[in-house]
């Protein structure tokens, strides 16, 4: 019967790699990067799971599977193990064979790069978390409110997470740290047939803690769901104004009111500049703004293999081009792989060669890569098939379809490059940014302008290039070159106008200047922003599905915007506050109520009540189906409900009665035996 | 060897049947003093009952020296020998002939029945006797 | 303490509100063979299950062979033998198969007697599980029992749906455990002859609440059938300790009574009796009599429609 599971789970995946869109096995399996085959892995694990730990779980099976001299743990790491190898039975074969065709591949048509596989293995992995899970559900008692399936729940969040995560190692202890919370989880649950007292205290932890992570993110996907359309909505609605420094065409700077309303889901979004000051606080007209464009070179950004995640091919190689000359299209794709630091061409025989700062290698030949990261690139196409391309401390032009590759630029010790850039196809003027200094370049890579950056680079990472009447102006900011507004704490931005030479002829401070999000149609004023006027049923319970901590947690958000946001979602009403203290009462009460009536001690009150504060109405819900709730009955002395598990009555201290007799009893005090002659 | 023969389920206790079978094939004169009797395993495996019942009918025999044991030997029928007082015989007596008669006045027997019944088993019992 | 096999103290235990089994204190001396009695749903198998750690006590304990039953260590579980009334075997499993698998537990596998045990239920080794009988299977599963030479065995209605051969089977392999000093048996089981062959000792069990415990000799002599006769119709009776239950007819009253004692007479001697006679009873009787309803029981004859 295992056998023919197994060999189930192998067609199941063969199916499913060979059913990739290019019809090469090995091609469709890692060309993935969402994880979509995660989820067939952990359907296997699901019902391995399941089906192994369901049969012997009660009755007659249980006994013959306990009833013998090995202690339940090594039984159930033996059932652990056995599940586990059907489980990599069936999942690794296809995979290693898929690795080793790629790998061994005669005519490939992209770059293979061994560590590809890893989101695979991590999808394999994940498998089992939804195998102990299933092992854990299916030993838990049935309840009438379906607690069993929580750790069902917990599982799906833990794949989320190991699935989203950056770093292959990251995703690896995450599995086996769920791995582990599960396995304690299930085997205290397999122990014990399910009951909770009994099971060893690491077993009990464990279990709260799945069945909290469970119900919290189902808690919170509720919560949100219920909260985000309302609040949505509202930012949907919600007016932007901020101020932003527009640098004039004549190298003046002025600071502009801009009003946006965003409803992307409607037609009618749009910027508004609606007034214009210059920096002493003189208006301007709108009309006469003659802004000019720059080249934002922000600061060094992450090298761009760690850009992307272990999942992300983009991380392995990228596609640069395609030698591709009319009518012949597509005949031979160039990819910069990482690994190698060349470009490397595949066409129809499979790899072509590749190209390095040596010039060209065929086939296989090894040669050298570049130096210094891949930094950035750029078109240029003008008579030819060139492009730009920054490593390290080196500019080089390639012309794919020639093969040839010259080096252009090369930087001096010390420095190196952090951002090349460009401001049009034909690349008659690119932008170069090194740790020490700013160049513009001309088209065959001569500086226009070479200046030494004015300020510290960790300080201002983020420089921004214009070309005035005058010359040009140059502007540090403090922030990373996103776009999103400065916060009000960061160090002033800062503009220097130069000359056509490169001489600094003024640099002045810019103070910086929030970002302010309003309702809809409500006055534009610099205030605090008012809060909405009415609060939705969705505000309030949401409100009360998340717990205080939640809440709170809301209002210490990284940065302003979204902090101004979550105002947005009305939690912070006093309708909502009030309504979430409401629940938590509830929650204290429902946990006192339990604790008095079924006579959970002190220690056990407070601890769930601190539970229930932290976590809000998770915490409850893991009270109340944690817990196997015993009977009670009328106490013969005191007259009161009792629970039926504790000898002494808990409020008078007797015990239970001996059953009644009523003389037909026969008891006989055991006496010492004859021995058999 | 003596045979043994059990009915379960009557209203004669296992062991008491036991010692009823002893006592009369001792009784009878079908086997003389000395005759061994099976071990109490052999006999509770034959008869598939517990050997605390068949230690149990044993004791009781040779209490009434009915059987005596003899050490690393096993159990032989005991010479009769007078063991009981009189009274002890005839209060005895008058036991089983009360188990007699109410059984069979139970069963619905006149008097007339149980005297020719009782003439019947004597007779059987002299004729055995004298063999 | 040290010379009981199995000792529970108060031991209870309920499935929601339903109390299953109610403050049993089952003694089991070391060396006996112990019959647990009871109607059927009175607590046995509950109690069984209790004793060998599968089910949690409400409250109370157990102990067996010294060792609290919900921590067996498996040092102990290799000395109890349990064989439950499905005699479950895995269905995909041959019997060899499951000779081997238990062979590979227990350190003390005997392996002639399993194959012996075998041979004497004609039962083949090479046979799946699912293709056996239900008495073969009870016989493969008695095998498995025995094998390990177990110093306490418990029997949860062994004899369930058995052929007698099948039956007499068990009844021979349980004497055989006992050949060995020291060897314990408890078993349930309705079938009173069997009971009444084998057992030593015995506790009857009704509704979960522990009303007998003695060796069956006493059992059997402490209840007690007598029939008064009357002149004419029977008076009603006055309350009489242990009287388990009375059957009415025209000229007689049926008495069937526990702990008989002199009181007991005195109150019968005290009724306007024609004749007083005490009718032996067979063990099963006597159960039927003690686990049965209690009361007073009317016997119209003229619905049989015709003399007693």
């Amino acid at each position: 019967m295992w056998g023919a599971a197994a060999l189930c789970g192998f067609i199941l995946f063969w199916w499913s790699y060979s059913s990739d869109p290019w019809g090469q096995i090995y091609l469709g399996v890692f060309t993935n990067d969402k994880g979509h085959l995660c989820a067939i892995y952990v359907l296997w694990g699901v019902a391995l799971g399941g089906l192994q730990f369901w049969r012997e779980s009660r009755g007659d099976r249980r006994a013959f599977l306990f009833h013998r001299p090995i202690s339940p743990a090594r039984i159930f790491l033996a059932k652990v193990l056995a599940g586990g190898i059907l489980f990599f039975g069936a999942a690794v074969p296809p995979f290693l064979f898929a690795v080793l065709s790629s790998v061994y591949q005669p005519h490939p048509m992209k770059p293979f790069d061994w560590r590809m596989s890893l989101p695979h293995a991590i999808d394999i992995c994940c498998g089992t978390i939804a195998y102990l899970a299933a092992a854990l559900c299916v030993s838990r008692p049935a309840r009438w409110y379906l607690s069993r399936g929580v750790p069902l729940m917990f599982a799906l969040t833990a794949i989320v997470l190991a699935v989203r995560v950056t770093e292959f190692w990251q995703a690896l202890l995450i599995i086996l740290f769920f791995d582990a919370v599960l396995a304690l989880a299930a085997f205290g649950s397999f122990l014990t047939a399910g009951t909770y007292a009994p099971q060893p205290r690491i077993a009990r932890v464990a279990l709260i803690f799945v069945l909290l992570i469970g119900l919290l993110s189902l808690v919170t996907v509720l919560s949100l769901s219920l909260n985000a359309e309302y609040g949505f909505r509202e930012s949907l609605g919600a007016c932007r104004e901020y101020h932003e420094y527009f640098v004039q065409r004549n190298g003046s700077v002025l600071l502009g009111k801009v009003k946006a309303n965003w409803y992307p889901y409607y037609r009618d979004s749009y910027e508004n500049i609606e007034e214009v000051a210059d920096l002493n606080g003189h208006a301007v007209p709108v009309n006469s703004l003659r802004s000019v464009s720059g080249v934002l070179l922000g600061r060094a950004r992450p090298d761009r293999e760690l850009r992307y995640a272990y999942r992300d091919e983009m991380r392995y190689y990228e596609f640069v081009a395609s030698d591709d000359v009319a009518p012949k299209f597509y005949r031979n794709l160039w990819y910069y792989v990482r690994s190698a630091r060349r470009f490397v061409a595949f066409g129809e025989g499979g790899r072509i060669g590749s190209l390095g700062p040596d010039g060209f290698a065929p086939t296989n030949e090894a040669g050298a890569g570049f130096e210094g990261e891949l930094k950035d690139s750029g078109w240029y196409q003008r008579g030819g098939h060139k492009l730009v391309w920054a490593f390290g401390d080196n500019i080089y032009t390639i012309d794919f379809e020639k093969r040839s590759v010259t080096r252009v630029r090369d930087l001096p010790e010390g420095e190196h490059i952090e951002c090349f850039s460009f401001t049009n196809l034909y690349l008659e003027t690119t932008y170069l940014l090194t740790n020490t200094s700013i160049h513009v370049l001309d088209a065959n890579f001569k500086d226009l302008l070479g200046i030494a950056r004015q300020f510290d680079a960790r300080a201002y990472p983020s420089v921004i290039v214009y070309k005035t009447t005058a010359g040009y102006c140059v502007w540090y900011s403090a922030n990373d070159a996103s776009y999103s507004p400065t916060p009000p704490g960061a160090p002033p931005e800062q503009i220097s106008l130069l000359d056509e030479t490169g001489t600094v002829l003024k640099t002045t401070p810019l103070p910086i200047r929030g970002l302010i999000i309003g309702a809809a149609n409500a006055p534009m004023t610099l205030d605090p922003p008012q809060l909405p006027e009415s609060v939705s049923w969705r505000n309030l319970i949401s409100a009360e599905l998340l717990p205080p901590a939640g809440i709170l947690a809301t209002k210490y958000f990284d940065d302003e915007e979204s902090a101004q946001l979550s105002l947005s979602f009305g939690i912070w009403s006093p309708l909502a506050l009030g309504a979430n203290a409401l629940a938590m009462i509830c929650c204290i009460l429902v946990v006192l109520w339990a604790c008095r009536r079924y006579a959970l001690s002190r220690g056990l009150f407070f601890a769930w009540t601190a539970l229930a504060l932290l976590t809000g109405l998770a915490g409850l819900l893991v009270f109340l189906s944690v817990y196997d709730w015993p009977a009670r009955e009328n106490c013969a002395s005191c007259k009161r409900k009792r629970v039926v598990t504790r000898d002494a009555c808990e409020h008078c201290g007797a015990a239970f009665p001996s059953p009644p007799r009523d003389g037909t009893e026969i008891f006989e005090a055991v006496a010492e035996r004859a021995s058999i002659p | 060897m003596l045979e043994f023969r059990i009915v379960p389920g009557s209203v004669t206790p296992i062991y008491k049947q036991l010692v009823d079978q002893v006592r009369w094939a001792v009784f009878s004169g079908a086997h003389q003093p000395g005759t061994p009797l099976p071990s109490v395993r052999a006999v509770a495996e034959q008869l598939v009952i517990n050997p605390n019942t068949v230690a149990k009918a044993y004791t009781e025999l040779s209490r009434d020296g009915v059987i005596e044991s003899r050490a690393g030997k096993g159990c032989f029928v005991a010479a009769r020998r007078q063991i009981f007082s009189n009274a002890e015989r005839s209060r005895r007596i008058q036991d089983a002939a009360a188990t007699f008669v109410n059984e069979a006045a139970c069963l619905g027997f006149s008097p007339d029945e149980i005297r020719a019944a009782l003439e019947r088993r004597l007779r059987q019992f002299s004729e055995e006797s004298s063999r | 303490m040290t010379d009981f096999a199995i000792r529970t103290e108060n031991l209870t235990r309920y499935f929601g509100a339903k109390r299953a089994v109610c403050a049993l204190d089952l003694a089991v001396p070391k060396g006996t063979i112990f019959g647990f009695l009871g109607r059927n749903g009175s607590g046995k198998t509950t109690t069984i299950r209790m004793l060998l750690g599968l089910l949690e006590p409400t409250r109370g304990r157990a102990t067996v062979l010294g060792e609290d039953s919900r921590r067996l260590s498996p040092a102990t579980r290799a000395r109890i033998g349990y064989l439950s009334e499905g005699h479950y075997l895995p269905p995909w499993m041959r019997v060899r198969q499951c000779g081997k698998f238990q062979a590979q537990c227990f350190r003390t596998w005997n392996e002639d007697l399993f194959q012996s045990v075998l041979k004497h239920f004609r039962i083949d080794p090479n046979a799946r599980a699912k293709a056996l009988s239900r008495g073969e299977r009870a016989g493969v599963c008695i095998a498995l029992t025995l094998a390990p030479g177990p110093e306490l065995l418990i029997l949860d209605d062994p004899a369930l749906g058995l052929d007698p051969v099948v039956r007499r089977g068990l009844l021979e392999s349980m004497l055989y455990v006992t050949r060995r000093e020291g060897r314990t048996i408890l078993f349930s089981s309705h079938m009173l002859s069997d009971v009444e062959r084998v057992a030593e000792h015995v506790a009857i069990v009704d509704r979960g609440v522990l009303r007998a415990q003695c060796k069956l000799d006493t059992l059997a002599a402490r209840i007690r059938r007598i029939l008064l006769r009357f002149k004419s119709e029977p008076p009603a009776l006055p309350e009489i300790p242990g009287l388990l239950n009375v059957q009415r007819f025209p000229n007689e009253l049926s008495l069937s009574i526990a702990n008989f004692c002199d009181a007991t007479q005195k109150i019968l001697d005290a009724l306007p009796v024609e004749s007083s006679t005490t009718m032996p009873t067979t063990l099963e009787e006597a159960f039927i009599d003690y686990a049965g309803e209690r009361g007073e029981k009317s016997f119209f004859l003229e619905r049989m429609g015709g003399a007693a």
